[in-house]
């Protein structure tokens, strides 16, 4: 017995070392968090923080509570209203004339004025910088002369100018702008991030500034890094239409969505944004959080883009396009799939977006099995199988099988889906109508206006035009909005939109919801129309 | 020894070169434009491809850009990766956490397996033994991820023993229940190893000289014959260190937990070469480390090894 004394010691020596090392640290129950702030699930910024450069979700995140612009849109109605901007005026669309607000702040206590907005335009037009939201300023006058173009095969060569001749600084309160052709729109693309102003202290030190912007929205940076999460308290200098009640947020980094759901079931944390799938099915999160979920539709569309190239001769025929639109069951896959969060698409244009009209793509949006055979039978058929290409590494793959099914059963074609390595490699093949089938093809708005559903993806000049998609009428009718004031502009893009039912370029599938779950805390939760929490309207419970 | 030691670390050279060179080209060799995507839903423009071109330096030949990142290296610099961050500022943030999570786990390991396999030995064939080598066969049978995210539920969600996520990856009591789910499967195997070699030594003659020389049985079974059957084991951990560094993507995950496995796979899915290239090497370098000093432990352990 001896010998089993001396091991059962030593094991027992052991567990003690194992549980002094782990008391040893500090109990790590961090999670509790201080009263009048909520933790939030975030996701860790590509890169530096700088408005101008950051194009994707996670880094937009973090900046969206951080900064203000000339116009935000309004969460409850979708309205484009004044931030910082006091008046915008314009009488031909092309010059516009903008006063700022006195008084409002930075979160470095400098005051905004109008050579922080023509500054910031002016270096991130510039190309040497290298921004990826570059070209949303192209429309203004002298765009050109920061961005020349380069000679075939070689580098582009340095502007000889830093500045945008069309941008004026009229006093510290005023500044005019000068467009190339006339934007009815304008005022809405002012509440993109790209169009906001920069400190005094970002074009000393850019790099700073993407470690910890400083802005003038109703929450300030305190700390935080890309991998531990951000710390945001509320800006006691904001000045601006949405002051906060709530005294901070706290950004937690999760690589899972699946970890944060468990925080959140668990109590640990206070707000969780799109629920992982798994938990949808059979309303399991609603159960889990009892009851504490939202749904909300979000600005975004999914399509099924195709070729307008002889890629695929069927294709082209407008006929056969119309002819799957109508092979799709929309309603059923979102009902089956999506555990009926989202809904079928009726047209190009999201809802909740101005100048949204229902059911713009009529009867050729919906399931209709027998004129969707009798159109294809009156194109002539389609020879061969028909492919649907999707990156390998999203989340499209089911819905793509579903969409693909249903136009296999209902037109008889053998349709296939076929998995592309990943997004870099989906994206480079489908580009510019080079691809032979279909793929799937997500909008989300920029801005919440009908033009950024329309022109930038079906006109011929479009910069996400996947499909090389023309249309000189359609061209046409972008071309006479852009002359008219903005009521009569939307109505000529409402006119255009209806306008692709003829050929179809893409095929509409739905628009999903943005879902959101909260702890017992949270009182509660308005999401913008891009699906981002307006955390200045959330109330807590006392 | 230290002429053996030298031999090594020369030999570390051409290893080192030689996965550069290859994870280097296999990282920037994935088909498809690494500046696809990169702008959102929108295509990228033109200036934003030009700048990214010009400091990539995408425009050159595979060969020539590798050239130029042997020259970084040699400066000690890792390169910055496509989204504008430092590799050596990710790698900091996601290695120790990984380097904290491995020894925890392979201290857990050691006890249990070291442990269990003793014991497993001393009385082959019995109760205990035919227990453990059951239970062992259970927990190998089921994945990783399915133990972790039951422990999850179990531990973190349900009973709240534990925090259900690590949110601060410098608290070793937050990352104690992803360590005991990482070293439960290790130290299955680690617990036969052990087993069978203490089973051979204890038949060996230096036990029985230990046993005549009237040793008591705690010495013969705890110095003399588990030193000696230490070999494999340490082998076995030390394979298993390294294959922390990059393979616990998935518990990592599970308990989100932002570590070295996790910066790949994000690297990988974004073409992010730089990055890939940057971890990569970081783990050979630890791999081939973690291996010499294994090898020279094997001479401390074994009177009878010598290297030179």
């Amino acid at each position: 017995m001896k010998q089993s004394r001396f091991l059962v010691g030593a094991a027992l020596q052991a567990a003690a070392m194992v549980g002094a090392l782990a008391a040893g640290t500090t109990a790590g129950q961090a999670q509790t968090s201080q009263p009048g702030w909520v933790s939030v699930s975030a996701c860790t910024p590509a890169g530096p923080l700088i408005p101008t450069n950051t194009t994707e979700t996670c880094g937009s995140d973090v900046l969206q509570p951080i900064l203000a612009g000339l116009v935000t849109n309004d969460a409850k109605t979708g309205a484009i209203i004044d931030d910082i901007a006091e008046a915008i005026t314009t009488t031909d669309n092309k010059t516009w004339r903008i006063k700022l607000r006195n008084g409002r702040k930075f979160h470095d206590g400098t005051e905004v004025l109008a050579r922080n907005f023509v500054d910031a335009w002016n270096w991130a037009a510039y190309g040497p910088n290298g921004q990826s939201n570059n070209d949303w300023f192209s429309v203004i006058v002298g765009y050109g002369d920061l961005n020349p173009k380069a000679p075939k095969g070689e580098k582009p060569p340095v502007p000889a100018t830093k500045a945008m001749s069309g941008l004026k600084v009229l006093n510290d309160h005023e500044f005019q702008v000068e467009l190339k052709l006339p934007v009815p729109v304008f005022k809405s693309q002012l509440s993109y991030k790209a169009f906001y102003p920069m400190p005094d202290s970002f074009f000393a030190d850019p790099a700073a500034f993407g470690r910890k912007p400083v802005g003038a929205g109703p929450f300030q940076l305190v700390s935080g890094t890309p991998d531990t999460g951000y710390k945001l308290a509320a800006f006691p200098g904001y000045g601006g239409p949405a002051k906060p009640s709530i005294k901070g947020v706290d950004l937690r980094i999760y690589t899972s969505r699946e970890a944060a759901y468990n925080d959140l079931v668990a109590g640990n944390l206070d707000l969780l944004r799109d629920i992982p799938a798994s938990k949808l099915v059979a309303d399991l999160w609603k159960r889990d959080l009892r009851g504490r979920a939202v749904v909300q539709p979000r600005a975004n569309i999914q399509a099924l883009g195709m070729p307008y190239t002889d890629a695929n001769p069927h294709l082209l025929k407008p006929a056969i396009r119309q002819a799957l639109s109508m092979a799709i069951d929309r309603k059923a896959i979102v009902e089956i799939l999506f555990n009926g969060i989202g809904q079928p698409a009726t047209g190009w244009v999201p809802p909740g977006v101005e100048g949204y009209q229902p059911g713009a793509c009529g009867e050729y949006c919906s399931f209709n099995p027998e004129k969707a055979k009798e159109l294809l039978a009156k194109a002539g058929g389609y020879k061969g199988d028909i492919k649907v290409y999707y990156a390998g590494d999203s989340e499209v793959k089911s819905a793509m099988d579903a969409v693909c099914n249903s136009i296999q059963n209902t037109l008889g074609i053998t349709c296939v889906t076929s998995a592309l390595s990943d997004n870099a490699a989906f994206r480079s093949y489908t580009r510019s109508g080079k691809v032979d089938g279909l793929f799937p093809s997500n909008w989300t708005m920029d801005y919440p206006s009908i033009d950024n559903a329309l022109v930038p993806l079906y006109s011929k000049e479009g910069t996400s035009n996947r499909g090389a998609y023309e249309s000189a009428a359609f061209d046409a009718l972008l071309d006479k909005a852009a002359t008219e004031d903005s009521s009569a502009a939307i109505k000529t893009y409402q006119e255009a939109e209806r306008l692709l039912i003829a050929d179809m370029p893409r095929v509409p599938l739905w628009n999903p919801a943005m879902t959101v779950g909260h702890s017992p805390k949270v009182r509660s939760v308005t999401l913008y129309a891009n699906g981002r929490i307006d955390y200045s309207a959330l109330a807590l419970k006392e | 020894m230290t002429g053996y030691i030298l031999r090594r670390l020369l030999q570390f050279i051409p290893v080192f070169l030689g996965t550069t060179f290859i994870v280097f080209f296999l990282a920037w060799g994935m088909p498809g434009d690494p500046l696809a995507g990169k702008c959102g839903d929108r295509e990228c423009p033109d200036a934003f491809v030009a700048a990214a071109t010009e400091e990539f330096k995408l425009d050159r030949p595979l060969i020539v850009r590798y050239g130029y990142y042997l020259a970084d290296l040699g400066r000690g610099y890792l390169g910055r990766s496509f989204t504008g961050r430092d590799v050596s500022e990710q790698l900091l943030a996601a290695f120790p956490a990984t380097i904290r999570l491995a020894l925890l786990a392979v201290l857990i390991e050691v006890l249990l397996g070291v442990t269990i396999g003793v014991f497993a030995a001393l009385r082959p064939g019995r109760t205990f033994d035919t227990a453990t080598t059951l239970i062992g066969l259970v927990i190998i049978a089921f994945p990783g991820f399915v133990v972790a995210n039951l422990a999850q539920l179990v531990f973190g969600v349900r009973l709240g023993w534990f925090p259900v996520t690590v949110s601060d990856p410098t608290s070793l009591c937050e990352l104690l229940l992803p360590a005991i789910v990482l070293a439960l499967a290790h130290q299955v195997t680690l617990s036969r190893l052990t087993r069978s070699a203490v089973i051979e030594s204890m038949q060996s003659d230096y036990v029985r000289t230990a046993r005549t020389k009237g040793l008591s049985e705690a010495r013969v079974v705890g110095v003399h014959a588990l030193r000696n059957s230490l070999i494999p084991a340490v082998t076995y951990v030390g394979k298993d260190i390294g294959g922390l560094m990059a393979g616990a993507v998935v518990v990592e995950g599970v308990f989100n937990i932002s570590g070295v496995g996790g910066l790949i796979v994000q690297s990988i899915r974004s073409h992010d070469g730089i990055t890939i290239v940057g971890a990569v090497t970081v783990i050979v370098v630890a791999y081939l480390v973690i291996n010499l000093l294994v090898d020279l432990s094997y001479a401390l352990l074994d009177p009878r090894i010598h290297y030179d």
